[in-house]
C-alpha cells in the first residue's frame, strides 16, 4: 500500500519518464534538505556535500527507470546518495593531502569532530550543537546508520535497504553508534574539590 | 521441613530492547512487559530514562538547511544533461512507451526482412511468377529449397488474388525504383538496422536499486 508521498512520488515520476523534465523538480524541492542533510553528514565537507547532493539527483534521473515504484522512492534515493558519499571517502582516502588534513575520513572512530565542518547551526541549542559533533566524531558506517535512525526517523528496515547491509549488521551499528553517542554526550564529570582547600 | 525453593530468577533483558524502547520500534507488548519490569528493577528503570533521554536529545539535531539556490541549481543540471538513457527512443518529440518500440521492432523486422528478400530475389524476372503462383516473394524462395518431385509446396497452392496483386504490384513498382531491387534490397536493410536499434532499447535489463 502506498502512502500519500508515495503516491505523489509515483505520478511524478511517470510524467518525468514521460518526457518531462521539468516535473523532476518536484522531486527535488521534496527530497533536496533529506539528501543535501545526509551527504553532508557522510562527508563532513558542506561544500563537497552540496556537489554531491547535486550529483545524486542527476544519477537519479539518469536511472530513473530502474526505480522500482513499489518501493519507497526516499530510500532508494537515499541509498544512491550513500553510495556517492562512500565512493567520494574513498577516492578522497586515496588522494594525496597534506599532512592532517582527511585524516578523519579513515573508518576508525574520532573523538574530535571534523575541522572542515563549520558550525553550522541545524536544529536550535547548544543541545543540537553537541549533539552534531557527537555524530561526526563517529566512524562512517555508525554515523550512517545512526543519522538515518535519529535525524531522518527511518526504521531499520529502511535503513539496511539503504546502505546495503543486512539487519543484524544495522542493529549492531547502531548500537555501537548509541554506545559511542552516550559517551561523547555524558555530561563532563565535575572534578571532586582538593582536599583542604577552603575558600 | 526444607524452605520453599524461591522463583527463578528472571531471563536477562536482551542487550537491544532498552534502546529499541526508546526509540519506539519495541512491539506493545514486549514494550508493556519491559514496563513491568523496570518497575521493580531500578537498574533497568534508569537504563531505560536514559536511553529516553539519549533519544530526545539526538532528535534535538535536525536535518541541516538546504542552501537557497540547490533546487534551481539541480533542475538547471537536468535541464542541460544529455539524454538519459531512457529517454533514447524520442521520435518527434514523443517518448514511446515500452509496448509501442515492442512493437515498432517487430514492424521494421517484417517489412525489412520482406523488402529485402524481395530485392535479393530478382523481382523483374520473378514478376511474373510471383503473380501467377505465389502469395508472397518468401514463397518462391521457400519453394525453391524443395527436393526435386516434390510437387508443389502446400503454402503456394492457391495464392488468394489480394496477395498476388500486392506481390505483382510490388514487384513492380520495384522495377521503377531508381535503384530497382538493389533499392529495396537497401531500404529493406535500413529497416532491419532500424529495428535492431529499437529492440536494443527494447532489451535493455530493468535493475532495481539505484546505481552504485
Amino acid at each position: 500500500m502506498l502512502d500519500g508521498d508515495a503516491t505523489e512520488d509515483a505520478a511524478t515520476i511517470r510524467e518525468v519518464l514521460a518526457g518531462d523534465r521539468e516535473a523532476y523538480g518536484r522531486l527535488v524541492a521534496r527530497y533536496g534538505r533529506r539528501v543535501h542533510d545526509l551527504a553532508r553528514r557522510i562527508l563532513r565537507d558542506p561544500v563537497e556535500a552540496e556537489d554531491a547532493a547535486q550529483h545524486a539527483f542527476l544519477n537519479a534521473f539518469r536511472a530513473l527507470d530502474r526505480f522500482d515504484p513499489r518501493r519507497p522512492f526516499r530510500h532508494w534515493l537515499l541509498r544512491i546518495t550513500t553510495n556517492l558519499c562512500r565512493n567520494r571517502l574513498v577516492t578522497r582516502a586515496h588522494r594525496p593531502t597534506p599532512r592532517g588534513v582527511g585524516a578523519e575520513d579513515d573508518d576508525r572512530p574520532s573523538l574530535v569532530p571534523a575541522a572542515r565542518a563549520p558550525a553550522e547551526p541545524a536544529g536550535d541549542g547548544p543541545d543540537a550543537a553537541r549533539v552534531r559533533a557527537a555524530l561526526e566524531a563517529l566512524p562512517e558506517t555508525y554515523r550512517t546508520a545512526a543519522v538515518l535512525r535519529y535525524v531522518h526517523g527511518l526504521d531499520l528496515a529502511a535503513i539496511a535497504e539503504i546502505t546495503d547491509v543486512p539487519l543484524p549488521t544495522v542493529k549492531t551499528h547502531l548500537h555501537r553508534a548509541r554506545a559511542a553517542l552516550a559517551r561523547l554526550l555524558a555530561p563532563p564529570e565535575t572534578p571532586p574539590p582538593r582536599a583542604g582547600t577552603t575558600p | 521441613m526444607s524452605p520453599m525453593p524461591s522463583a527463578p530468577p528472571p531471563p536477562p533483558v536482551p542487550d537491544d530492547d532498552p534502546a529499541a524502547w526508546a526509540a519506539g520500534l519495541l512491539d506493545p507488548a514486549a514494550a508493556a512487559a519491559l514496563e513491568r519490569r523496570a518497575a521493580t528493577d531500578p537498574a533497568l528503570a534508569a537504563r531505560l530514562r536514559a536511553e529516553r533521554a539519549l533519544e530526545t536529545t539526538l532528535a534535538a539535531d535536525g536535518l541541516a538547511p538546504l542552501p537557497l539556490p540547490f533546487v534551481a541549481k539541480v533542475l538547471a543540471a537536468v535541464r542541460a544533461a544529455p539524454r538519459a538513457p531512457w529517454e533514447r527512443p524520442v521520435v518527434l518529440g514523443l517518448a514511446l512507451p515500452r509496448w509501442a518500440r515492442s512493437a515498432a521492432a517487430a514492424l521494421l523486422v517484417g517489412a525489412g526482412g520482406w523488402l529485402t528478400l524481395a530485392g535479393i530475389e530478382p523481382v523483374a524476372a520473378a514478376a511474373d511468377t510471383l503473380a501467377a503462383s505465389s502469395p508472397a516473394p518468401t514463397a518462391v524462395l521457400a519453394t525453391s529449397a524443395l527436393p526435386k518431385g516434390a510437387g508443389p509446396a502446400p503454402w503456394t497452392q492457391g495464392p488468394s488474388a489480394g496477395a498476388r496483386d500486392v506481390a505483382a504490384s510490388i514487384a513492380n513498382e520495384a522495377v521503377r525504383l531508381p535503384g530497382g531491387p538493389t533499392g529495396l534490397v537497401a531500404v529493406g536493410a535500413a529497416l532491419l538496422g532500424a529495428a535492431l536499434a529499437t529492440a536494443r532499447v527494447v532489451s535493455r535489463p530493468r535493475a532495481n536499486g539505484g546505481p552504485r
